[in-house]
């Protein structure tokens, strides 16, 4: 889109990255966008970055918990689980390399998604899942804000947050059934 | 999202299900970190630290390789997410972080010539067995050589296995080890109470009082008894959270 005036867009950086296997081979070759975030303005381009993690401490009261009621434990990890937040504020970017408009090359682009790299990214990524968990029935714990439950007829389900790892448990085995499917259906 | 099934690894800790219960333990993680420093033909030892050493801040010659220094405490930090043992003397290594010298290094490597005796050692949480919080509480009376403060130590146990621990240093200098094993025991109650909130908010009732363990009979009748004594007036207000 053109760009609006008195917006400075905010530069990116191709980051390639070699994925090896641990015999040494090559697995993937990897290249990541990122925006360059430092050069992002506080309150005009964003205010508020904290983004809780779980306490190692909850994962551990968890793994506890499932051994002693012979609950099952179940992983599941998101990708590129950044790039799925929604963004608080309007930000424009330089058009990245390679993927420039032919016709109108002073074009900037409007961010739709949050990308690597920005301030507020790891929020947003959290605030996803939040509102995805909770309009699914699940409750915030007030202990720790990455541990969310599920009560229903005496029975639990139980979903911990580690940025991108989810490790689901419980004895409620319909609902984490559930859980799953939409979770996978969710997001891609 | 990739459903990757069972639980096996978690932020570099393998889980293992077996008939007993689940095991925690960061065998691979210890390797690559003996292998990375080149200690994986260290001699085991049995012992992490030496008893009755005095480690100060300003002897010895200064490391040409401070940076190495960091790095080795900071993956040494990580490692005490499965390993409660190391932790208080991974913990007094880390207060040389600013500006490490020659013994600080060496008493680094004990501690990971001890990694290597024993690298197959975790947690475990036995399968079906009850649940119940208990926890421990103990001091070490002005062990700092240089600021002469204590370090607060307590651990709770969730049934059979450990799931909180801490040793840190006090921030103020105590005289009496009473004040100390009373702050270390403070400490283990505040920490008390937000396990008991987060059990409560897993549906886990907890109809007992949590047992916390201490080895100091003055602090414990202390707690017991508020007698405001005039030796004891030093020990601020806030402390009697207990």
């Amino acid at each position: 889109m053109p760009k609006p005036k008195d917006v400075k867009p905010i530069s990116y950086k191709w980051v390639y990255k070699i994925k090896c296997r641990t015999n040494g081979s090559i697995e993937r070759h990897k290249a990541r966008l990122v925006a360059r975030g430092f050069s992002q303005q506080y309150g005009l381009d964003y205010d508020e970055t904290f983004s809780p993690v779980a306490k190692l401490t909850t994962v551990r009261v968890l793994l506890a918990l499932a051994a002693s009621k012979n609950w099952n434990l179940w992983q599941m990890d998101v990708k590129n689980a950044f790039l799925h937040g929604e963004l608080d504020r309007e930000i424009y970017m330089d058009q990245p390399m390679g993927f420039q408009s032919q016709d109108h090359p002073e074009y900037v682009c409007k961010l739709r998604k949050a990308l690597y790299g920005l301030k507020q990214t790891p929020r947003a990524w959290y605030g996803k899942i939040v509102e995805f968990l909770t309009h699914s029935g699940y409750l915030v714990t007030s202990a720790d804000a990455s541990l969310f439950i599920k009560a229903k007829e005496e029975k639990l389900a139980i979903v911990l947050v580690y940025v991108d790892d989810l490790i689901i448990t419980g004895d409620c085995e319909e609902e984490i059934f559930r859980t799953k499917r939409i979770c996978q259906f969710n997001f891609k | 999202m990739k459903e990757l099934g069972q639980l096996k690894h978690f932020l570099g800790i393998e889980v293992d299900h077996t008939q007993e219960g689940i095991f925690l333990y960061q065998q691979k993680y210890s390797k690559d970190l003996l292998k990375k420093f080149g200690m994986l033909k260290c001699k085991p030892i049995s012992v992490p630290m030496e008893p009755n050493t005095k480690i100060c801040a300003h002897e010895g010659k200064v490391l040409e390789d401070a940076t190495m220094y960091r790095q080795l405490v900071g993956t040494l930090i990580y490692l005490t997410l499965t390993r409660p043992d190391i932790s208080f003397a991974v913990g007094v290594m880390s207060r040389y972080m600013q500006n490490p010298k020659k013994p600080h290094l060496e008493a680094v490597r004990r501690i990971l010539r001890y990694v290597n005796s024993m690298l197959d050692h975790g947690i475990m949480y036995k399968r079906g067995g009850e649940c119940k919080l208990v926890g421990y509480c103990d001091a070490d009376y002005a062990g700092d050589h240089d600021t002469r403060c204590s370090t607060t130590r307590y651990i709770f146990m969730l049934g059979s296995g450990a799931i909180s621990w801490c040793s840190k240093r006090q921030p103020t200098v105590s005289l009496s080890t009473t004040e100390v094993e009373y702050r270390a025991a403070v400490m283990a109650a505040q920490e008390s109470t937000w396990l008991m909130q987060l059990l409560e908010d897993l549906h886990q009732l907890i109809k007992y009082p949590i047992p916390l363990y201490c080895d100091n009979l003055s602090a414990i009748r202390l707690a017991d008894n508020l007698v405001f004594h005039a030796r004891i007036k030093h020990v601020e207000v806030h402390y009697h959270f207990i």
